[in-house]
C-alpha cells in the first residue's frame, strides 16, 4: 500500500466543499453532513499528471478517523477519485463517487464457450490452465481458442509465449 | 499498438499517441466498474495484438485491442490498415488482431468506437473494395496502406458496434 502514498500525502485541502485529508493511504473527508474515510486500494496515472484511485468505503463514524487499524477492517463498498494538480500548481482529489452502471451489454456477443473435456496444450501435453492476471482471469478455452485461431493450435500461455517470442526473434532477422 | 494517421509522425509521438488512447479506454472501463489486466506487455498478447483483458463477476471476460487516432476527429474517417509496412508485408492491426473488441479512440472528441473484431472483420472483408485505397507515410521509415472509411458507415454497418464518450474529469484538471 505504500506506493500511494506519495501523492496522496501531500494531496489534502479544501476540496468541492469538503475538508480532505490524507494518511497512511487513507482519505478522509469532513462533510457539512458529517465525516467519511476511505482507503486507497489502486491507482491508475492518467495524462496530464492526473491519477484516478479505486477506494473502499470505510465508515462515516467519528470515531474511525482516529483509529486507522480499525477503519482497514471495515471494507463496505467501493468508490472512485480523481487526484492530480489544481489550476494553483497545488495536488487536490476530487470528491470521491460511486462507479458508473456496469456495461453489462457488452460481453454479450463473446459468450465464453464451456469445455466438456480438458484443454490439452498440443506443444507440450499439459493441461491448460487459465491465465491467472493481477485482476482479471482469462479462461484456458479462451486462450486455447485465440492460439488456434492464430497458430492452428491449442497451446497453454507458456508456450504460446514461446512461441510469439521465438517468432518475433526469428522476423528480426 | 498501431497509429493510424494522415501523415508521418516519429516514433515518440507515435508511443504518445497510444499510451493516451490507452489510458482513456482503461480509465473509462475502470470507472464502469469493470476490472482491466493490462497485457501490452506479455508476448502472447503481444502476437495477438490484444491490448487489455476485462472482465467483471458474472459478466464474463472479454479482450481488447486499443488504436489510438489524431486524425479521425477532422476527417470523420477510419483508417482501416491493410498492411503497415508495405515493404515487409506486415498485416495491419485491425485485419490482425485476435481481440474480442477493438478500441478506436478518436483524439479530440474524446470518444471511443467499441467494434466488434470478428463482425469487423467480415465487414471488411465484404465491404474494402467498395472504398478508395491509400498509401500513407506511417513513420519515417515505413509506408502502410489502408482505407479511410467514414466513422458513420462503420457504426452503421457493423453489427454491436457503438460510441462510449470520456467522462467529465471530476474537480481535478
Amino acid at each position: 500500500m505504500e506506493e500511494y502514498g506519495q501523492w496522496l500525502k501531500s494531496a489534502q485541502g479544501q476540496v468541492d466543499g469538503a475538508f480532505l485529508a490524507t494518511e497512511n493511504n487513507l482519505i478522509f473527508a469532513e462533510y457539512a453532513d458529517g465525516r467519511t474515510a476511505w482507503r486507497v486500494t489502486a491507482t491508475l496515472t492518467l495524462p496530464r499528471g492526473r491519477h484516478i484511485a479505486t477506494l473502499d468505503y470505510i465508515s462515516p463514524s467519528d470515531t474511525l478517523l482516529d483509529d486507522v487499524e480499525a477503519a482497514e477492517q471495515l471494507v463496505v463498498r467501493k468508490v472512485y477519485c480523481y487526484a492530480g494538480v489544481g489550476p494553483d500548481g497545488n495536488p487536490v482529489v476530487s470528491r470521491p463517487f460511486a462507479p458508473l452502471p456496469l456495461l453489462s451489454y457488452l460481453p454479450l456477443v463473446t459468450k465464453e464457450p464451456v469445455p466438456i473435456e480438458p484443454i490439452v496444450c498440443q506443444y507440450c501435453g499439459m493441461v491448460i490452465m487459465d491465465y491467472v492476471g493481477g485482476q482479471v482471469t482469462l479462461p484456458a478455452s479462451r486462450v486455447a481458442a485465440l492460439t488456434q485461431e492464430h497458430w492452428g493450435e491449442a497451446l497453454c500461455y507458456g508456450c504460446s509465449s514461446k512461441r510469439s517470442s521465438q517468432e518475433a526473434a526469428k522476423s528480426k532477422w | 499498438m498501431v497509429i493510424s494517421v494522415g501523415k508521418s509522425y516519429d516514433f515518440k509521438t507515435s508511443l504518445r499517441i497510444g499510451a493516451r488512447a490507452s489510458n482513456a479506454v482503461q480509465e473509462r472501463f475502470i470507472l464502469s466498474g469493470w476490472a482491466v489486466e493490462n497485457v501490452e506487455g506479455l508476448p502472447l498478447f503481444r502476437a495477438l495484438d490484444i491490448d487489455f483483458i476485462v472482465g467483471a463477476p458474472g459478466c464474463g471476460v472479454f479482450t481488447v485491442e486499443v488504436k489510438g487516432d489524431q486524425s479521425a476527429h477532422a476527417t470523420k474517417n477510419i483508417y482501416i490498415e491493410t498492411s503497415s509496412n508495405d515493404s515487409t508485408g506486415s498485416l495491419g492491426c485491425l485485419i490482425y488482431s485476435r481481440a474480442d473488441y477493438i478500441a478506436y479512440y478518436v483524439m479530440g472528441a474524446g470518444a471511443c468506437l467499441m467494434i466488434p473484431r470478428k463482425e469487423l472483420q467480415s465487414w471488411i472483408a465484404r465491404r474494402i473494395d467498395d472504398f478508395t485505397s491509400v498509401t500513407i507515410q506511417a513513420h519515417a521509415t515505413a509506408k502502410s496502406s489502408g482505407t479511410p472509411v467514414p466513422i458513420r458507415v462503420i457504426k452503421a454497418e457493423v453489427p454491436g458496434c457503438y460510441l462510449l464518450y470520456d467522462l467529465p474529469v471530476l474537480g481535478v484538471e
